[in-house]
């Protein structure tokens, strides 16, 4: 980690995951200003009526969305860091399952991250790997279609949107129980329920202009007027984890 | 934790019910002797702003075989889940269910929170009456407020702790310790068969030997026809254990800032104050001890706000140093001053815009009646020229918000009474026309009234209340009286404050009525859109109680009071 000391706008990469998915995106801001000032560091406020510190968070996460990627700018004086805050020693200062990775100097804006490679995944019940092979067929054809029409509900009311060219790289794994060691928790669940499939679809979405959320790709997948596979199945409680976040190019964007 | 994560994707503000925040405590369950879990019977954002929560938490965690767990009352969406998925009531801290932890205990600051202690116990699968539980379930205690009349809650509690608990807490430790170890001694000397007697005996005798202790009420062991309780008071506030390493929630929650409480007790002796009259005498905390703690509490939180908790903190002898003190250190850091609680007979303006330099928030004064009449009888011997004086002061220093608190259904009131309130709030705007200097801006002062519940141990604990309907008859007297645009009336429903009064000063009768209520669906009374009055009514009908016989009735000189047993003058009172 580089020395951030003399550094004034400072770009910092965190994991949000555990208990911390929980926090709102409102709630982080508050969150994370606390955590900073505990650690000894002098936020820069701004300047006018009712002075707040300068927090930015690149993408706002959903509540109950993990992420191993996210971006915070923060803007801290030079002037007056006590010792307590040598290199970039906060995780001690942070509520469980928010953790830094790396802080340092931004070179771009947060307007030129395009895309975010996340993972989905639902345990489901077991319906015997013939036919997990046609259901996963099946959702691949689905997310091949050169128009995918889903339907999105916002504040004028529900609207069609070809989500089709706003999906990249979509994969789909129907995996036993245990075999996925991305979320702790669905290798837990009791086989007495009869739960031992794990779907598992990883994609890069559109992040913004326009915004995909998890929510859709859950709708494509539960997509029931779909005469494709009358034995699919319903996807319930998905867990949903952010991975990468790039920009227009599909270049890593830091 | 998996069984949880299903259901809290379905749930609003999960982070309610997950813990992890910043300087909780978790400690090794296999190391740990004895399990404490201290519920607060309301929601998460009301429990964490609640400084006696974090008082006992901090003094629970700070005995090393004690591992002391938060648990809130979920919120009905959250219950529902709760019920469906069969998940028990659980510790934030562990997750483990209520049922496995050695003690419970309540805090319970107002009555309309009854239903939720007992729909906690539910939740948690355990019997909500003493009776009903046994030495396989936990202890269940309860402190707070409400408890100075524990009595419509003795089905329910095994043991009260009354008064100020933090020296309790670590003698009810201390006694449940060596009683288990002694316990468990004469368990291995005697026949194995004989084994569930023993076991049988812990509980029991635990209680027994508690009900000795000063403060403690065990329903099942005191008989109080001929024993008093002395209420417990912490003598010494600058020695007495301060949180200052405490929580930090990740959601916003209703006091979201450090706190400094400043004296415990008040010397006004209002007479429809029960705060006051319970909590006396009035001890105070040194500004340096003070000023200590609200540099920890800071650097420690990482909060940007620290608020001055007393009942009255412009009665705090010394004010001007204490603020000297903490400006010098928090302007710098800018860090926000907060004064609630100022009385408008020592409003210092001064003051004021020093600690408020950055936000102007409004001002809140609270006469509690129109007349100088009525004001001297209830002893808030405020006066109008003080009130006026303290309001010109304001606006002439460019606030332009006063909210103005009055009660009605005070003892002794008349129309006049009630009119007086309209009239002294056509005078403040008065004041304002005189002393601003942006008449353009122009004024918002807010009347609000609520009705008068008396409440025991205070001089009006005999009283009637006045009904609803008599209420809302002088509500729509002041409404009337009050002409001018710029100031608005808002008054409290009555319903709540009916139920309330007769919970307030209820005997061991009214258990059934709260267990029939809570059977009916009473749940979170305290939130207008929860609190149904028909629900409560039903429940009393069902019992065969008149809840006028609790609320709106005089009691005679000679009548035993159900609390008459509990003694909350102070120890060291004069």
């Amino acid at each position: 980690m580089s020395d951030v000391r003399n550094l004034s706008k400072v770009r910092v990469r965190y994991f949000k995951t555990g208990k911390a998915k929980y926090i709102s995106h409102l709630d982080l801001q508050a969150t994370m200003q606390r955590a900073f000032l505990r650690s000894g560091f002098t936020l820069k406020y701004s300047e006018g009526f009712n002075p707040h510190p300068h927090i930015s968070v690149a993408l706002p996460l959903p509540v109950g969305v993990e992420s191993d990627c996210e971006l915070m700018d923060i803007i801290i004086e030079k002037s007056n860091l006590n010792d307590k805050a040598s290199g970039f020693g906060i995780d001690n200062f942070l509520p469980e399952g928010l953790t830094i990775q790396k802080a340092y100097q931004p070179m771009r804006k947060f307007s030129a991250i395009k895309w975010v490679e996340i993972l989905c995944s639902a345990v489901c019940g077991n319906f015997g790997i013939i036919n997990a092979e046609k259901i996963k067929e099946t959702l691949n054809g689905r997310f091949g279609r050169k128009s995918l029409i889903i339907e999105k509900k916002s504040k004028s009311g529900i609207r069609s949107f070809d989500i089709s060219g706003h999906i990249r790289e979509i994969s789909v794994q129907i995996s036993k129980l245990g075999a996925d060691a991305n979320f702790a928790g669905l290798d837990m669940q009791n086989e007495k329920d009869g739960m031992d499939f794990v779907l598992t679809v990883r994609a890069k979405i559109s992040a913004q202009e326009p915004t995909v959320n998890c929510n859709d790709i859950i709708s494509i997948i539960n997509l029931n007027e779909d005469k494709d596979c009358q034995d699919m199945p319903l996807f319930e409680n998905f867990q949903f984890k952010r991975i990468e976040i790039y920009d227009k190019d599909m270049v890593l964007f830091t | 934790m998996e069984k949880i994560e299903r259901i809290l994707q379905k749930v609003q503000k999960p982070a309610r019910y997950v813990g992890g925040e910043y300087n909780q405590t978790i400690k090794d369950k296999d190391k740990v002797k004895i399990r404490a879990a201290l519920c607060f019977p309301d929601t998460y954002e009301i429990g964490m702003s609640n400084l006696g929560m974090r008082i006992l938490y901090g003094i629970f965690n700070n005995i090393e075989d004690v591992w002391c767990e938060r648990v809130f009352a979920p919120w009905p969406d959250m219950e529902s889940q709760l019920r469906e998925s069969n998940i028990s009531l659980y510790g934030l801290e562990s997750h483990d269910a209520l049922s496995e932890f050695d003690i419970i205990a309540f805090s319970i600051g107002y009555e309309l929170s009854y239903t939720n202690v007992l729909n906690m116990l539910d939740l948690a699968g355990i019997p909500v009456r003493s009776a009903d539980r046994d030495e396989s379930h936990p202890i269940v205690i309860a402190g707070g407020a409400c408890c100075y009349n524990p009595e419509p809650l003795t089905d329910f509690i095994d043991l009260f702790v009354i008064g100020e608990g933090e020296e309790a807490a670590v003698e009810l430790i201390d006694l449940f310790r060596s009683n288990k170890a002694s316990q468990s001694k004469t368990e291995k000397q005697s026949k194995p068969n004989s084994q569930n007697k023993q076991i049988k005996r812990e509980k029991q005798e635990f209680l027994k030997k508690a009900s000795e202790l000063a403060g403690i009420y065990v329903p099942s062991q005191n008989d109080v026809s001929t024993r008093v309780i002395q209420k417990r008071t912490v003598k010494d506030l600058d020695n007495a254990y301060f949180p200052t390493k405490t929580i930090v929630p990740s959601m916003s929650i209703v006091h979201d800032r450090a706190v400094l409480e400043l004296f415990r007790g008040c010397i006004r002796g209002c007479k429809f104050c029960a705060a006051g009259h319970t909590g006396s005498p009035r001890r105070i905390r040194s500004p340096n001890v003070l000023i200590r703690q609200a540099m920890e509490s800071i650097e420690s939180s990482g909060y940007d706000e620290i608020a001055l908790l007393s009942l009255s903190t412009s009665d705090y002898p010394y004010l001007d140093e204490l603020c000297d003190g903490l400006l010098k250190w928090c302007e710098p850091k800018k860090i926000n001053l907060s004064l609630p609680s100022l009385r408008a007979d020592s409003f210092n303006v001064n003051l004021m815009r020093r600690v408020q330099s950055t936000r102007k928030s409004g001002l809140t004064f609270a006469p509690e009646a129109g007349t100088q009449r009525l004001r001297d009888y209830i002893n808030k011997k405020i006066t109008e020229d003080e009130l006026l004086g303290a309001c010109a002061s304001a606006f002439a220093g460019g606030w332009n918000t006063i909210k103005l608190y009055f009660m009605l259904g005070l003892p002794s009131e008349t129309n006049e009474d009630v009119t007086a309130i309209a009239e002294l709030s056509h005078k403040v705007l008065d004041v304002w026309r005189d002393n601003t200097n942006n008449k353009k801006r122009g004024v918002r002062i807010t009347v609000s009234t609520s009705c008068f519940i008396p409440k025991p141990h205070t001089p009006f604990e005999r009283e009637p209340q006045i009904s609803m309907n008599e209420y809302l008859k002088r509500v729509e007297l002041l409404r009337k009286s009050i002409k001018s645009k710029q100031i608005s009336y808002n008054w409290h429903s009555p319903e709540q404050g009916f139920v309330e009064a007769a919970l307030s000063r209820a005997d061991k009768k009214l258990g059934k009525v709260i267990e029939t209520a809570w059977h009916m669906g009473a749940r979170f009374d305290s939130w207008s859109e929860y609190f149904s009055l028909k629900t409560w009514l039903g429940a009393f009908s069902k019992c065969g109680i008149d809840p006028d016989e609790y609320a709106t009735r005089k009691r005679t000189d000679s009548e035993e009071l159900p609390w008459s047993f509990i003694v909350t003058r102070g120890a060291c009172d004069e």
